[in-house]
């Protein structure tokens, strides 16, 4: 937690409170954040603002979140950033189908602090 | 002759008793009919061998009346040759028989006309023969042998007695040529008297056997078909019908078993129908429960999140007293969430969705952590923990729901042990399998509720009256993860000196593929 680099990180997630929560951890933690709240913003503004890292929740209005981890995996511009699925859903169900479609990680909510900086970390870290 | 099938049976009567007692009563009459011949065919022959004893007894007769004449008629001349009265030994005797056995003969014979009048025409010339001929010559002798000589030179005995045989001649050749006739047709009576037998008892045969075909024909075939259906209805076909027709007791029961079956269908197809819409009712609500469970996250997850910022300071420094109150939102919030995930959980059970993710662990090494969890809530209430282990215990599991099984049993066991209780986790190897077991010195549970403890939602009295909190899920939950790991959860429980909950564990995943 140098902070040094700045990273960003694209928070995409319907839910403002979480976004507002996921984006001070992220802050204490030094990485730059920027929001998406539906899937067709996300997807627009993962092509303009270049992340280094996309937290992507799995329920999303205009179209699941799958859908968008799949259409990014299928864009060149976007397809070598890491994506970390973060959701209410039950892992058992959606981990294995979001690791299929290209996430690196799962995040279940709720999350601890430590829960969501060590996947982002480690994210990071691989990709 | 052949009469075609459907014909015959619009001719038979329709119930089965009716055809029954008509085949027998056909046959009982034939059966009779033979009998009665045979009967009559032997009483003819009897009658016949009786007619022919009685003509031996007419000859017989008739050849003794004549010998008597030739006895009167040797005696009469011995003496008139001779003079000499001991020849009229056989005429003496003879002349006393004649008349008697003469009549006799014409008795046996006086039911035939013909041999009556020769019999009565033998009985008149002997006894004239005797009275005119033989008696004077005698007389005659007794005075002058030369004279009755003379006399018996004029041949008038000779003429006599000739004339005498020629009608016992007539009479025994007649009785003879009847008793010839008779002989033959006692022959012919003793040949039809065998064929009515022979005949009689080929018939009877015959009848006997189309009895036997005709019943198998009109009762067996139906009830090996009714047998047939039901056999079918009873492996589960439950279409299988019997064709109806043939007499009215067999179309009784063919009409019944259709009854029935088409019931039994009848009420399985409501039954199946019922079942899917219970199967329906009970997918809704597993959804329902996952659905609710999932809006309950995300609600929580800002809950718990935003509480950990106010109490990691990243909001400004709190107070002690606010501290000590967002202690609480915190407790309670995870408390919230735990029983989210046992909803969860249970529906994902329920809908048959839940998986295991086998690992080689050591159970001794998921013992510890459990035992650590639960160690804040022990030291609250001084209860002393005491962790029963020995050396490393490998096992085949998933190790968060093995952990999970664990936190339940410890966590419900300081829940329900009073201040300065103890509970105790042991964990040793059996053979094939691993034992873990959680004792406590509770208040224990009432002997009758012991079955039902496992159920969902179930509380045991002692929770309830003692306002203890909990949902009824727990053990549940604890005893489905227990056996999707393919193992076994027992309690022992004294009412007010604790309880132990023990688990036999298989150390490796040998039967389901559920890993």
């Amino acid at each position: 937690m140098t902070g040094l680099q700045h990273k960003k990180i694209l928070v995409i997630d319907d839910d403002a409170d979480i976004r507002e929560l996921i984006k001070q951890r992220l802050e204490q933690s030094g990485y730059d954040v920027a929001f998406a709240a539906d899937a067709t913003t996300a997807l627009t503004l993962a092509r303009r603002a270049e992340p280094d890292l996309v937290l992507l929740d799995l329920t999303l209005p205009g179209g699941d979140g799958f859908m968008v981890l799949e259409r990014m995996k299928h864009l060149a511009t976007l397809a070598h950033v890491p994506v970390v699925a973060v959701s209410a859903r039950a892992r058992e169900q959606n981990e294995t189908r979001a690791r299929e479609l290209g996430a690196v990680a799962y995040v279940q909510k709720p999350f601890s602090a430590d829960e969501l900086i060590g996947a982002v970390e480690s994210a990071l870290g691989n990709g | 002759m052949k009469i075609p099938a459907a014909h015959f049976r619009t001719v038979l009567p329709a119930r089965l008793a009716t055809r029954l007692l008509l085949g027998a009563a056909f046959v009982g009459a034939a059966v009779g009919a033979v009998g009665i011949a045979l009967v009559l065919a032997i009483s003819s022959l009897h009658r016949t061998a009786g007619q022919a004893r009685h003509s031996e007894r007419v000859i017989g007769q008739a050849n003794l009346v004549e010998r008597l004449v030739l006895d009167l008629e040797t005696g009469e001349r011995g003496y008139v040759i001779t003079g000499q009265r001991r020849f009229l030994e056989p005429y003496r005797s003879a002349r006393a028989d004649l008349g008697p056995e003469a009549r006799l003969l014409t008795r046996l014979v006086q039911d035939d006309p013909d041999q009556r009048l020769r019999a009565v025409a033998i009985e008149r010339q002997t006894s004239a023969y005797l009275r005119d001929w033989v008696i004077p010559l005698v007389d005659t002798a007794r005075q002058s042998l030369p004279r009755a000589r003379a006399k018996v030179a004029t041949g008038g005995g000779k003429r006599r007695v000739d004339a005498i045989r020629h009608r016992f001649r007539k009479l025994v050749t007649s009785e003879e040529l009847d008793n010839r006739q008779r002989g033959a047709s006692a022959n012919a009576a003793a040949f039809r008297a065998t064929a009515i037998a022979g005949g009689g008892f080929a018939l009877a045969l015959t009848l006997l056997a189309f009895f036997v075909w005709f019943l198998s024909r009109t009762v067996l075939a139906p009830i090996r078909r009714v047998a047939e259906a039901a056999r079918a209805v009873g492996s589960g076909d439950l279409g299988a019908r019997v064709p109806g027709g043939g007499p009215v007791e067999l179309a009784d029961l063919s009409g019944a078993f259709n009854r029935m079956a088409r019931s039994i269908e009848h009420d399985q197809a409501r039954l199946n129908e019922q079942n899917e819409q219970l199967r329906e009712v009970d997918r809704l609500k597993d959804e329902f429960v996952a659905a609710v469970s999932h809006e309950l996250r995300t609600p929580l997850t800002s809950i718990r999140g935003y509480l950990d910022l106010v109490l990691d300071g990243s909001a400004g420094e709190l107070n002690e007293r606010q501290r000590r109150y967002l202690g609480v939102a915190d407790r309670n919030s995870r408390r919230l969430l735990s029983l989210v995930g046992d909803l969860l959980l249970f529906a994902q059970i329920r809908a048959g969705k839940f998986k295991l993710h086998r690992e080689p662990v050591d159970a001794v090494e998921v013992a510890r952590d459990a035992f650590t969890a639960v160690a804040p809530a022990a030291d609250a209430k001084q209860i002393e923990l005491v962790l029963d282990d020995g050396v490393r215990t490998p096992l085949t599991a998933d190790r968060a729901r093995l952990g999970q099984v664990l936190d339940n049993l410890l966590s419900n066991a300081v829940k329900f042990t009073p201040e300065g209780g103890i509970v105790t986790l042991r964990v040793k190897p059996e053979g094939d399998s691993v034992r873990l077991e959680v004792a406590d010195t509770g208040m224990g549970i009432p002997a009758d509720e012991t079955e039902q403890l496992f159920a969902r939602f179930f509380r045991s009295s002692n929770a309830t009256e003692q306002a203890i909190p909990g949902t009824g899920l727990g053990l549940t939950i604890v005893k489905a993860l227990v056996e999707a790991h393919g193992g076994r959860i027992s309690v022992e429980s004294v009412e007010g000196s604790g309880t132990t909950f023990r688990i036999d564990l298989p150390s490796h995943d040998s039967s389901e593929a559920r890993a």
